[in-house]
Parts: structure tokens; sequence; C-alpha cells
């Protein structure tokens, strides 16, 4: 297991230094940070003196160099915007976007392992009729028209739920500022969740339905009746197990789609997570925050890799982690 | 009173113009401890016949009519519930290939505790010293082992035992076993059927088992059933029909085992194939590939009749007998 | 005379860089400072001067200006406001890279006792009150020793406050919130506002912040989408609030680029394809105004009978003559998410020059990229939306229309590249015109020669839009400036 997780750590470190380079070489085609900083009646000279003290004057190589001097010593650069090291201006809007994208997920598995299942079971009964049709519309529906959908509804016309923003949060050992622990955190985070998870849901409700479909007609389910096993035992256990082999193999891939959806349903719900926070930054050419978010999604991505092919290997136990014996 | 007594049942697969039908009006019997034998060729319906004693047809096959008794209780009106009850603790099965029949992803010990479980309410480290003791009993070594391991951790072998095993956790009535050598190696094979005799000749089970190889049949059962297109043409004493065999399909059957073919010589095969579901022939099912076939075999399916050996389904037999009939009344008289 | 006190919350689509009224020039800056901090004078909705922490002020020469400052003032630390507050924050604002350029023409300030300051100047400067405007004073004490203005990175005045204003800052959340509450102890009690709490929340989207406003989750909302605008008409409990603001949005045809634009008919033909009136009435929904020239009616430049002509006859004639009746092909560029609707503006403005044979091909850029390519001036035609930071036409005129000068800094934003002599020349006398109606006449005249010489492509004065319940009177506060003086915000009951 060490040696795994220390391959593993080895990749994520080899595919930030690409991230943290190519996200430097495209840094002129993002705009000038100057620009954003400064009032519109400022002279070229001085604004030229201030490219000059950011150090953007200097060869690209060299700010990378720079770049990774300091990032070996733990500092990623300051953002132009906050003004405070992009390490601490992300980690501060991490808890947002990981409550979202974990309240989202819940309701994924809530959603989609009961519909998936019933439908597999009974695939003429007209529920799982109605599930299949409701999936192929959420396949199909963008995000942001779901987004603004659930928000015309439910905050607009209904008035039962806030429209923007993650409300009160309370602190969670002074570290974590979570809306999980109270009301109006809740109400906050429930359209937004429920609009990523209306995209996800679907494509997991057909792969479940399949794959569960062509599970309950195998030899060793066909024994478990035989044996006399309870049905729940058989669908939920038997049949649920090997029908999540697939199904968490493609959730991994459909994680990194969820980084992607997560910023569109930030920007629209003004979610103060990271997703925002890259929009904004984009808009200002705030450069170092921009090449941090990058690395910190490029960490999330092999720490979400690693978890996936971890828990893969605790479900399936016929493939160990490769190089544990 | 037998302790399963089937009546009558007929077995179809429901389409959208006509059902086809996949068992025709087949009856057999079964003792306490007996060991039963069920024979034919791929397709005759024998293992159809397996899985409608315990009612896991899969669609589109249903129970058309017909009668199955276990110790004079009416089966095939139970409900779902009332048929968990049955399966696994009064009747098990043993499927062909252990490697499929086990859940990959759940323990040995998981697979046989469960079963357990199911049925009897017992906490779960009883539960685990049962099933390593009937892991022992089937001549596992290191029981408590493999108990945690994996199916893919085990040789065939070793699978089918533990599926053995799993079949006696609840000591059922009655054991099915359908073709249970057929996907391991030739040298295990004999290990495991001596191994299935001695289990129910042991403890008392009822043993169906289903096959295609008389070689099989001839070890372990006391009587055997011919199966032919969904009916059986004849059923006796597995020696008896082994060494005279009544009905022509059951000589072509024997005939065309390797065994008795010269070397060098051609095998022994029976013209023609078994009739496809959609297209049975009139009357006798076999009539068209039996050598004596006659007129009246094309009209009408011929009864059972006892023919000193068998009990058989045949008009050749039939007239024969008829033929020898006075003379078999004048020996009894001797 | 204060009644209930309420609690106002507002949605912007940004929130202040920071805390230091001196760091950035911007609206939104100047809005938060208005909030937080006092200038010594302020403009009225009618262009007039309202004293604010200077009561008093006389010229005392051409080059002096003596002003008598309040003596009841108080900063949030409850530090006294005196001459040295105000000598401390003009020296600051000369050393702010965003604020230097305004304040150049200021050489000293001179205290001449505890509240009264003389301000001398280069030269004779009609605007010095302009300028004076933007002269938030801050307590001297509580910043000195660790006043550093720095743009990129943390400084002491931009996390930490101490101003005079009718608001002091209670809570901020960078990106997510700045929350202030009302300054019990202002000096303005003659003040009728009445907001105890003032909320600002920046929201991005155009559609949630309206969302926002509908549900009642937000009091006031700005700014607001054109295509949103028959919504909050319909909705009974929000209503509109449209102003025409100053800010210019035009179109500069780059004369060194394509020899084409040196041909006053052609130019002129370009200002009478493109149908001002149509853009405002179409994209903008009727909404801001046409513009015929560069100064809108609020400024001294504004010449009333130069209004946008629209004449596609005589526009083909004028090319006919220019001998380019086949027309040309020309590169523009504009931004797609600076102006309000620029982008959509650019096609339509693009479609109505092909209606005289000039194709147009057409890019448009995010803010971001954009300005780096106005600078280069990468294209035959840019867009470009100018506010006057003294609002005053002068200061367009110096950006766009004057001469291109590194040194001086004149015409920095002249992708014209238009070098009009008499036009500078006029732009350099009415720096220092102390004379009004001399000045005027002058301005005027600018004014009169670029529509005559046809130099750009004035489009439209930009609308300031707010939008808000309807028992929030913002009409009372929000001005052509689109400073909006909250401390003054009177909220009757919902």
């Amino acid at each position: 297991m060490l040696s795994f997780i220390g391959r593993r750590l080895l990749q994520a470190m080899f595919v930030l230094l690409i991230i943290s380079f190519v996200s430097f070489m495209i840094q002129d085609k993002m705009g000038d940070p100057v620009r954003q900083m400064v009032g519109l009646s400022v002279t070229l000279e001085q604004r030229e003196a201030l490219q000059q003290e950011l150090g953007l004057n200097d060869p690209m190589l060299i700010q990378y160099g720079r770049f990774l001097g300091r990032a070996i010593q733990g500092d990623l650069g300051t953002s132009y915007y906050y003004k405070e090291p992009t390490i601490d201006v992300i980690a501060s809007r991490l808890p947002a976007t990981l409550e979202l994208s974990f309240a989202a997920l819940v309701l994924v598995v809530l959603l989609a392992i009961p519909l998936g299942v019933f439908a597999a079971i009974h695939p003429k009964n007209i529920l799982s009729r109605a599930v299949l049709l409701f999936s192929t519309l959420g396949l199909s529906v963008p995000i942001f028209i779901v987004a603004v959908f659930l928000m015309y509804f439910f905050a607009i016309e209904w008035g039962l739920l806030p429209s923007f923003g993650r409300g009160e949060t309370t602190s969670v050992f002074g570290l974590w500022q979570s809306g999980l622990f109270n009301r109006d955190g809740l109400q906050h985070l429930l359209l937004p969740s429920l609009s990523l998870a209306f995209v996800l849901t679907p494509i997991f409700i057909r792969l479940i339905r399949a794959e569960m479909m062509d599970v309950l007609q195998s030899d060793y389910i066909r024994y478990a009746w035989a044996k006399g096993i309870s049905a729940p035992r058989i669908y939920f256990i038997h049949a649920l197990k090997n029908t999540m082999l697939p199904v968490i193999t493609v959730g991994g891939i459909q994680l990194g789609t969820l980084v992607a959806y997560t910023i569109l349903t930030e920007s629209i719900f003004q979610w103060p997570g990271m997703g925002l926070l890259f929009m904004d930054a984009v808009t200002r050419v705030d450069v170092p925050l921009i090449s941090t978010y990058l690395i910190f999604v490029g960490v999330i991505f092999v720490v979400t890799n690693t978890l996936v092919d971890v828990v893969y290997s605790l479900v399936n136990p016929r493939v160990r982690i490769p190089g544990y014996s | 009173m037998s302790l399963l007594s089937i009546n009558g049942l007929s077995v179809k697969f429901k389409q959208r113009h006509e059902d086809l039908v996949a068992l025709h009006n087949v009856s057999l019997s079964l003792e306490r401890g007996e060991r039963l034998a069920i024979v034919g060729e791929s397709g005759a319906g024998k293992s159809l016949l397996g899985y409608a004693i315990v009612n896991l047809l899969m669609k589109p096959g249903f129970i058309a009519e017909g009668s199955i008794k276990l110790d004079d209780r009416e089966l095939t009106r139970l409900s779902s519930k009332q048929w968990q009850e049955i399966r696994g603790k009064k009747i098990a099965m043993i499927f062909q290939d252990p490697m499929v029949t086990l859940n990959p992803v759940l323990s040995v010990g998981d697979q046989m505790v469960e079963a357990i479980r199911s049925h009897t309410r017992i906490n779960y480290n009883d539960a685990k010293k049962l099933a390593i003791e009937k892991l022992a009993h089937v001549r596992i070594a290191a029981p408590a082992q493999r108990f945690d391991q994996y199916p893919h951790e085990l040789s065939g072998g070793m699978r089918q035992r533990v599926i053995i095993a799993i079949a006696l956790l609840l000591a059922p009535e009655i054991i099915i076993a359908d073709e249970p050598t057929t996907a391991l190696d030739v040298t295990i094979q004999a290990e495991i059927l001596q191994l299935l005799k001695q289990i129910c000749a042991d403890n008392g089970v009822a043993l169906i088992l289903i096959t295609h190889d008389f070689g099989v049949v001839s070890r372990i059962a006391e009587r055997t059933l011919v199966m032919y297109a969904g009916r059986i043409v004849e059923q006796g004493p597995t020696l008896e029909i082994i060494n005279d065999p009544q009905h022509p399909y059951t000589q072509g059957l024997l005939n065309a085992l390797p065994q008795m073919a010269l070397p060098g010589q051609r095998l022994n095969q029976i013209q023609g194939n078994m009739p496809p579901l959609n297209d049975q022939p009139r009357g006798c099912a076999f009539h068209p590939r039996c050598p004596y076939a006659e007129d009246k075999c094309r009209i009408q399916p011929p009864d059972f009749i006892f023919s000193g050996v068998s009990t058989v389904a045949c008009y050749a037999i039939e007239d024969m007998l008829q033929a020898f009939e006075p003379l078999s009344e004048e020996d009894a008289d001797d | 005379m204060v009644c209930l006190a309420v609690d106002l919350r507002v949605a912007l689509d940004a929130d202040p860089i920071s805390l230091d009224p001196h760091e950035q020039l911007s609206e939104g800056g100047i809005q938060y400072s208005h909030a937080v901090f006092d200038p010594l004078v302020r403009w009225r909705q009618d262009g007039t001067f309202e004293p604010r922490l200077a009561v008093s002020w006389e010229l005392k020469d051409e080059r002096t200006l003596r002003l008598h400052l309040r003596q009841d003032v108080r900063f949030h630390t409850g530090n006294p406001l005196t001459a040295e507050d105000v000598l401390f924050t003009i020296e600051r604002l000369k050393s702010s890279i965003d604020f230097k350029a305004l304040f150049n023409v200021v050489r000293n300030v001179d205290k001449i006792d505890d509240y009264t300051v003389d301000i001398h100047t280069n030269h004779a400067y009609p605007l010095l009150l302009n300028i004076l405007a933007y002269v938030f004073v801050i307590d001297k004490t509580f910043y000195e020793g660790r006043s550093e203005i720095v743009k990129f990175g943390q400084t002491f005045a931009s996390t930490n406050v101490s101003g005079s204003g009718p608001f002091t800052v209670h809570d901020r959340v960078v990106g997510q919130r700045l929350t202030l509450i009302r300054n019990p102890d202002y000096w303005d009690t003659q003040s009728v506002g009445n907001v105890e709490q003032l909320e600002l929340l920046p929201i991005r989207s155009d559609s949630t912040r309206l969302a926002a406003l509908l549900t009642g989750d937000v009091d006031v909302i700005s700014p607001v989408a054109p295509i949103d605008i028959a919504r909050v008409q319909r909705t009974p409990n929000v209503k509109l609030l449209a102003l025409t603001g100053t800010r210019i949005v035009m179109l500069q045809m780059n004369q060194a680029r394509r020899e084409e634009f040196q041909d006053i008919r052609v130019r002129r033909a370009m200002n009478l394809a493109v149908n001002q009136a149509l853009i405002v009435e179409k994209i903008l929904r009727g909404y801001g105004e046409p513009a015929g020239q560069l100064s809108s009616s609020a400024f001294w430049g504004h010449v009333n009978n130069l209004v946008p002509q629209s004449d596609l006859e005589q526009a083909r004639e004028l090319m006919k003559e220019a001998g380019y009746q086949d027309g040309f092909r020309v590169t523009m560029m504009a931004p797609n998410n600076r102006y309000m609707s620029d982008e959509r503006v650019a096609l339509a403005a693009s479609a109505m020059l092909a209606k005289i044979n000039i194709q147009v091909d057409l890019k448009t850029f995010p803010k971001a990229q954009y300005f780096q390519f106005f600078d280069q001036q990468a294209a035959d035609i840019m867009m470009l939306g100018w506010q006057s930071d003294t609002f005053d036409s002068n200061n367009i005129y110096e950006f766009v229309l004057a001469c291109r000068d590194a040194d001086t800094g004149m015409g920095a934003y002249n992708a014209g590249r238009v070098c009009d002599r008499k036009l500078d020349d006029a732009i350099m006398l009415a720096n220092q015109e102390m004379d009004v109606a001399q000045r005027v006449a002058l301005l005027r005249g600018i004014e009169m020669r670029a529509v005559d010489k046809a130099w750009v492509i004035p489009l439209y004065w930009q609308p300031i839009i707010w939008a808000s319940k309807q028992h929030v009177d913002l009409e009372s506060v929000v001005n052509f400036l689109n400073f909006p003086y909250w401390g003054d915000l009177h909220v009757s009951a919902p």
C-alpha cells in the first residue's frame, strides 16, 4: 500500500509540474493583469513600471524558474486581487466547493441507486419507463438551463428557497466554514446541489440499470435464488456489488466532469467556491490565482483517481492494488 | 408416500402467438434417500425439469399445468416467501460451473453463512463454525482459511466441493445436481461424484442428478430417467437400463458411447436431430429418427408400459410385449 | 431626521478591490469611498458642487484656492479631522498610481491653520473642484507610518479603515460581502439617511442578480441588463431607475492603418451610415441616449444641435464622391464584456457599415484581452467607452482626440490617430481657462470641430440602470456620475 501511494504521489508531482508549466506558457494569452489593476488614465509608463515590478517583463522561463523556486518552499504566489497567498485564497473557498460536490454526490447516490435498481428489476413497469424518460431529459439539458429553471421556480415563483450565495456558515474546528450544520446553509445548498445532481444522475441511473439487468441474468444470481436467499439481499448485496464495479470506474471519470459543472453552477448561484473564484480570476487576469487553481484541480484529479482505484480494489476482490501483494 | 411427486407437469415458453411446449406431461416420483438420474441430450428438457421443481424457470418459461408435491405439499401454488423457505432448506441445488455459480465479489464464508442465516436464526459465529465444519466434511483442507478466501482463489474441484457443502448446510431432503461435474477436469470428476454419493448416502438425502453422461449415471444413480424432446421416454433401475435399454432412443444413446465403438470404427450416431420446440412431430416425438417407426407412431404418442426391465413409452415395445404375453403368463405359473 | 432604521442589501457586479480609497480609481471604488469616507466637496445632481468637509472656499489668486474645513468632524477612531489630515491625504493621492495624473496639477498644499488650507496649482486650473471631489480625507494619525499603497500586495490601508463617512466597515469577506454599519457620530446631522446596515454583495451573473431582487433576497441591484428591463417593469413589487450616464461609447477609425479613413468624406459617410438611434432603440431597449458628439448634456462642451445623423443616401453619395463606391474591407475589434451590450452594438454597427459597402471583419474579446489589442491598435476600427474622471469634456478630448504624445500622456486612447493641431491648441487652452464663458466656448468649439471633421463615430451614452424594491427611493441618491450617496438614502417602511 505504501509503495502504491508513493507512486501516486510521484505521479501527482509530475502532473503538477506539467500543469504549472503549461499555465505559465499561456500567460500572455490570458490578458494583461496590470490593466485590470489600474484605472484607465494611468500612463503607459506607469503600467510598464508595474509590469517590471511584478516581474512580468522577464522571459517566461525565468518567471517559471522563480515560481518553481518559491513553490518548493510552499509559496505558490500571491493573488493580484485578493492580495493574499493564492494557496490561502483557494483553501478558504475549498469548503464551499467540496460541500457542494459532496451534497451533489450524495443526491446522485440517493437517487440513482434506488431508481436504477428499481428500473432493472421491473423494466416494464410504468415508473421505470418514466425514470428512463426523465434521465434522457437530464442528459440532454445543459446545466445552466437546469439551474436557472430551478432558481426560477423554487426561488422566484414559489419563494421557497434562496436564490444565491451560501447563507450562514458555522465554523467547524475553527478551520472549516461549513454550511451543513445550520438551516440557512442547508437551504442555500439545496438548489445548486440539485442542479448538479440533475445533470449527473441520469448517466448513473442508466448505467446501474443496464449493468444490473445484465448481472441479474448471471448464474450466481440464479444460484443465490436457489439457495433461498431473500430478494433484498440478492438485489442489494449480490447483484449491486457486481453492478457497481463498472459504475465506480465510470463514476471516477465523471468526477472529472464534476469539477467543470461545479464552475458553471457556482457562477450561476454566486456560490463562493473555487469554481467562481476561478471564473473571476480569469476575468481579472489574476494569473497567480489561475495557475494555483489549475494546479489544485490537478491535485484533486490525482487524488480522486487514486481514491477510485482504492475503492475499486476494495469492492472487487479479484483486483488488488497494483504492486500490493 | 413419495418424497417428491410430479404429475403431468407441463412447462411452456410464452410467445407472442402460440406458447411453445418445452416439457410435455412429465410425471415422476422420488423416494426418501433415493438417487435418481435424469439423462438426455442437450435440449431434452432435463435442466428445465430441475429448475421447474424449484420454480426457478427464467422468463419466458412457466409451469402451465401439473402438480409438484413435496411431502404431499403442493409446490406450484406457493408464494415467493414460501418458496424462499423451501429453496436451500428443503431442496438444494448444485449448478454446473462452480466458477460462475459463486459470486466473485463475496467471500466463500459470506456465501455460506448467508445461506444458513437466510433460513435460521443463528448468530454469525455459530454459523461460521457450522460452515467450516461442512467444509471439512467435504474434505477441503484448511477449511478455516478457505472460509475467508474468494472463489477465484480456489481450484475448480474445491469450488464444487464448496457448493456441495453449501447444499448440505441446512440438511435438505433433496439435492438437485445439474451436470455437477461437466465443467471439471476428468481427474476430479470421479472424486466429486464419489463425494456426492457418499454424502447423500450418509445423510439420507435424495439426489436428482441431471446429466448427459451415462458414465456418471452408472456410478451414482439407483434409478434413471431418460428424456427426449421434453418427454420421459424410459425410466427404471439404472443397471437394468444400461444393460438392457428398451426404448430405441436409449439404445441409440448407449450405442453412441465411445466405449461401444470398436477401435478404428466410426462412432454410432443416432440419425437426425432432436426436433426444435416450434416444430415438434405428431405422435411419438422420436419417430422421425426411430428405426422401428410404424404408422401408429406418427399419430398418437405412446403410453407408458412396464417392459419387465423398465417403464417405457414405445409402441414397438408394446407390440413386442403383446406378442409375448401368453408366454410370460405361462412362465409365471412355473 | 432619522425615522426607522433599516438594513439595505445591495447587489452589484463586483465588490471593491480594496478598502484603501486611494488605491484604485474605479466606479466601484468611488462608490465605496463615498460610503465610508467624505470628500472635500461633492457633486450635486445639477452639476454644482456641494460643500462637504470643505464648508467654503475662495480663489485667492489664479493658482491658489483657499478651503475652510468643517470643525466638528471626527474620524471613526474618534480622532478629530484637521488640516493635517487634508495635507496627508493630498500627498498620498499624488503618490498613488491611479490618482497622480489627476493631482499632477496640484503643486502643494499649505496649512494655514487647523481648519484652513491653501491649495496651490501649477497653473490656473478650472477643474480644481472636480478633482477635490476625489479627495476622500483619511485619518492621518491612524494611517501614518503604514500608509503605503501597493497595487498587488496586502497593505495596512487595504484592510484597515478610518474615515469620517456615514458608515464604518463592520465585516468583509473578499468576493462575498462587505458589511457597513451606520456611524452614529456622523457629522452630517442634516442627512435624512436611515440605512442602519448596508451590505454590498457581488453577484456576477446578470440573471442571478435579478433573481436575487425578485425573490427579495436583496433590496437594490445594479446594473440591470437591457434584456431584463421588461421583467422588472412587469413585476409589481420592484421598480426601475434609469438615467443617461456620461460614459460615451464610440468607434475610432485608425487613419494610420487605413488611408481610406484619412478622407473626410469616408468618415462622414461612416457616421451617417451608423444609425445611433436605432441602436439605442433596439439593442439598449430605448435606454441610454444616441450620441452625435462626445460630451453628454451634463458637460460644458455639449452642443445642443449636434444630434446623431443617419442618412444612408447621403452616405452612399459621399462614398461615391470619395471614389469608394465599391467600398473596401476593414477589420474591427470590440470588447464583449465591458460595456452594455457591447458585442451586439458592434455587430449592429458592422451591419450598418455594410450598407455602404464597407465590409467589416469583426472580432470581439473579453476585456482582459481587448485592451491589449487596443493599445496595439490591432484593428482598423476599435470600440472604446470613455468616462471622464473629472466629469468634464476636456478629459475626453485629451485622451481621445488629442494627438498622441508619449511624454505628456495626451491622446493615450486615440486609436484613430487623430492629429488636429487646432484641436490640440484648444484643448491646452481649455485646461487653463478660468473664465467660465470662455471655457464653455472653447469646449464647444472643440466639439463642433470634432463632429465636423468626423474624427470619431460617437454611438451612445451608456445608461445607468438600477432596480430596487418599491419602497426604496433610489432617485434621491443615484446621480449621473453613478456614485450613489448611500448615507443620504432614506428608505420608507416596506
